[in-house]
């Protein structure tokens, strides 16, 4: 077998690479300060997948900025030359590694995307069920989550700019109160426009829209205080459309619930209307917002 | 086919005057659109300067309903009347001249779909001084929200901003659909003889791309905004759930658009930066047949991939995976393009002024955008980060990183061409780096602050976010700044610049073969090709190119 002589070229490019490819590692294992907390089992997920892209991503941009640092520097015209390159006008072999390359790395980041969303799909965001359709991700991943513990299920309403929380036993609210390590399914309808369901320490995101109900499922792992971003411009105070959420250990959750339950409505669901909206501003569209937006009044004055 | 502008009008005006008029040369057309559409590149960035302004503080500081109509506006400008048209004004002075013709294949119809910008534009603007506000529901125009009514005083009425931005955008739509149209029939039909598809400059590859992605896109976002203007003016109920209608319906065709016009505002950015790269590189383009499949090929894959938009929109799981896999081979093409550019560059005789200062930025900045488009792509990702300042920062690095450099490399590249002035280099260098300062400043952290938590579209962000607003929005000013030595250098120069020579770069595509600027009718004798026209380093047979000034 002919072993190719290693040239100082050869020696410098192979340098190169190795560089970047360390580079880039060290890069993913310290791409924490990317990401907010993970508060939930899916958060883990969609960062691990997100480092792996990281990396990949950085071996790239390293590999490409350098490329044109060096040429920028290294292959300057000297003054008074006028003469032009070599003719290169391509290279076969380099073009299909080029072509095969990026097409075996977006093939391999498509499947691991995909298996990534089924375990999501599992405990996350998914509608098959709402739409009748088959579910692929349900049928390949039953988890034994799924199996073993029906999650708690909590409505939410969406409404020109208030979130508004249905729990069981008729108890609505204006913030958002989960029990640390139980699955979680959120129902989600929209009384106006379309919304979106933001919790970025959660790393799940749904469009809440009118005329079809949504859901989000998870399992918190952190306990905490987290907010609640609406996502999707729903009009003036879109911006400011957010509300609390709170992650709590089972025995604070219960004793939350129970102190909702003697409270009275109008104090419970007041809470969700952000400080800052501007009353008169607020399109009453539905009777759920006027309702809401009188109760703000009546507590003013 | 072929109309000339002369013997059309005996009495046509000349001089300055020509291009307040309606000329039918292609030449004054293309500095028509040039000049009309940085005018409004310059409205769109006052706008963005407000939008900055607005996100130096955590809490509001705009009415909020004004605040929602200014970024509305701003992307509407900068998309609709900045980037598609610059983008054709480019194709309409240069691709005749690249094939060799006199003159675009319906002078006219060519004259038409420029005078239909400036009303358009003027019309879109307009829209501030009405009572209801200038749209302010995104450029994306979602219903319900934009169907909604809004207030005025005590009452309730049609929202009179949006209506005014919908006539304006199918207005401007059909501007573009008439001079694909013509772009279309001009590349096939007109090219002089030996010019062979395959020895078109690659920048004509990417107009004809663009021009077939617009002629079969176009059409359905009219249908989208005609229905909705039905649901907000006469009470119909297509988008409606409320009457059974479903709004998702309109993202679906709202999207079957507006991504492929994600190509349709990067592809001739790519075609001039695959004309810019060569020159001052000294070298033949690399993979020239690849790069012009690789373009055909995003033409075609672009069709494929719109639901990516709407991963969080309520689609079922089989249509994620497939428009997922859908975005993530479009990386491949893409690819093929930015490896092809570096090894164009690698190994020549780089001559780093404006030009390719710019083109080479290109390069590093659309890297940048399209390793986060993967990553957008990919369903899980972007679950988490759609909607945030991670798609703003992703979406300038690709439509600013990308097609502004390039804009600005094209005309550092065909300027002593279109006015017979050089540019002074000086300027232009000061310019690049404020630019690219202030870019990087500016868009950078923005994927931060998405991943961290902060929506795009809010007036009101949370308190931990200003520091790195404030840089943001330093950065963004910078960008603002940066136009005044390129507006200065431009005017001056245009005045009183150094004479540029025939083929001041020494290129090899048609249009350096003539004067600067071109004759009118471009070429006494049409000329013959018999080679390709990137055939940098090589002794050639025959000059149809060169020296006379």
């Amino acid at each position: 077998m002919r072993v190719p002589r290693i040239t100082p070229n050869l020696s410098a490019a192979i340098s190169a690479v190795v560089l970047i490819v360390l580079a880039s590692l060290w890069i993913g294992q310290h791409s924490d300060w990317l990401m907010p907390v993970a508060a939930d089992r899916e958060a883990k997920l969609v960062d691990d997948l997100f480092t792996f892209m990281l990396v990949i991503a950085s071996a790239i941009f390293l590999g490409v900025q350098g490329i044109l640092l060096y040429s920028a520097f290294a292959f300057r015209r000297k003054p008074g030359d006028m003469t032009d390159g070599p003719p290169l006008e391509g290279n076969i072999k380099l073009e299909i590694l080029w072509t095969l390359i990026p097409t075996v790395l977006v093939l391999y980041l498509s499947v691991y995307s995909y298996s990534t969303y089924l375990q999501l799909g599992a405990a996350g965001p998914m509608e098959s069920a709402h739409l009748h359709l088959p579910s692929s991700a349900a049928n390949a991943a039953p988890t034994q989550v799924d199996k073993a513990v029906l999650p708690l299920e909590i409505n939410i309403q969406a409404m020109q700019f208030a979130w508004i929380f249905d729990y069981p036993k008729g108890i609505q609210t204006g913030e958002l109160h989960v029990p640390l390590g139980k699955p979680v399914l959120l129902k989600m309808k929209s009384n106006d426009v379309i919304h979106g369901f933001w919790v970025p320490e959660f790393r799940l995101k749904q469009d809440v829209i009118p005329g079809r109900t949504t859901t989000v499922r998870f399992t918190a792992t952190r306990a905490g205080q987290y907010v609640l971003n609406c996502t999707q411009l729903c009009g003036t105070s879109h911006g400011v459309m957010r509300a609390d959420v709170f992650v709590d250990k089972p025995e604070d959750y219960q004793k939350w619930l129970a102190s909702q339950a003697a409270l009275p409505s109008q104090l419970r669901t007041a809470k969700g209307l952000p400080k800052t909206t501007i009353i008169s501003q607020v399109p009453l569209h539905t009777e759920q917002t006027r309702a809401l937006v009188g109760n703000l009044r009546t507590q003013e004055q | 086919m072929v109309q000339i502008a002369q013997g059309d009008h005996p009495e046509a005006p000349t001089g300055w005057r020509e291009y307040f008029s309606f000329s039918v040369d292609h030449k004054v057309i293309g500095i028509q659109y040039l000049v009309t559409t940085f005018i409004f590149y310059l409205l769109g960035g006052l706008l963005a300067m407000v939008i900055r302004y607005e996100l130096l503080t955590p809490d509001a500081t705009l009415d909020p309903n004004l605040y929602n109509s200014v970024f509305t506006i701003h992307a509407t400008v900068m998309i609709f009347l900045w980037l598609v048209p610059a983008l054709a004004g480019f194709g309409n002075y240069v691709v005749p001249l690249m094939i060799g013709t006199r003159d675009m294949a319906f002078p006219r119809l060519n004259a038409l779909s420029f005078w239909m910008i400036p009303p358009g534009g003027i019309l879109l603007m307009s829209s501030f001084l009405v009572k209801t506000g200038a749209a302010g529901a995104g450029w994306w125009s979602y219903p319900p929200l934009s169907a909604q009514l809004v207030a005025e005083g005590d009452k309730m009425v049609t929202n009179t901003g949006e209506v005014i931005w919908l006539a304006s955008v199918i207005f401007l739509g059909t501007s573009s659909i008439l001079a694909a149209i013509n772009f279309i029939v001009t590349i096939l039909g007109m090219r002089t003889k030996g010019m062979t598809l395959f020895r078109m400059p690659l920048f004509c590859w990417t107009t004809l791309t663009t021009a077939c992605i617009t002629l079969i896109a176009t059409p359905v976002l009219a249908g989208a905004l005609i229905l909705l203007m039905f649901d907000i003016t006469q009470g119909t109920v297509f988008f409606n759930p409320t009457g059974g209608g479903d709004p998702v319906v309109y993202q679906h065709m709202f999207w079957f658009y507006s991504h492929p016009a994600v190509y349709i505002m990067i592809l001739p950015a790519m075609g001039i930066i695959s004309e810019v790269l060569p020159v001052f590189s000294r070298k033949p383009l690399f993979g020239y047949k690849a790069l012009a499949i690789s373009t055909i090929g995003i033409g075609v894959l672009g069709f494929t991939v719109w639901a990516h938009h709407m991963f969080t929109s309520g689609t079922p799981d089989w249509l994620r995976m497939f428009f997922m896999i859908t975005s993530m081979i479009i990386a491949v093409p893409t690819g093929i393009k930015v490896f092809s550019w570096i090894a164009t560059v690698w190994g020549g005789k780089l001559e780093l002024n404006s030009a390719m200062l710019f083109a080479m930025s290109f390069v590093s900045m659309f890297v940048v955008g399209g390793l986060s488009g993967i990553m957008l792509a990919s369903v899980p990702v972007d679950i988490h980060v759609s909607n945030t300042y991670f798609v703003v920062a992703h979406l300038h690095y690709v439509l600013f990183g990308g097609s502004v450099f390039a804009i600005y490399a094209g005309i550092y590249y065909w300027f002593p061409k279109m006015t017979g002035r050089m540019l002074n280099e000086f300027w232009g260098k000061v310019h690049f780096y404020t630019t690219f300062v202030g870019f990087n400043l500016c868009f950078l952290p923005m994927h931060w602050l998405g991943t961290h938590g902060m929506p795009r579209r809010v007036a009101a962000y949370a308190v931990d976010f200003q520091t790195l607003n404030v840089i943001v929005s330093i950065g963004g000013f910078l960008l603002g700044i940066s136009t005044l030595p390129f507006l200065f250098n431009v005017i001056y120069c245009w005045i009183k610049g150094e004479r540029a020579t025939a083929n001041p770069w020494r290129a090899l595509t048609l249009e350096w073969t003539v004067s600067s600027p071109p004759p009118v009718e471009n070429f006494e004798v049409l000329p013959e090709i018999t080679e390709g026209p990137y055939e940098y380093g090589k002794p050639l047979l025959s000059v149809p190119q060169q020296q006379q000034s």
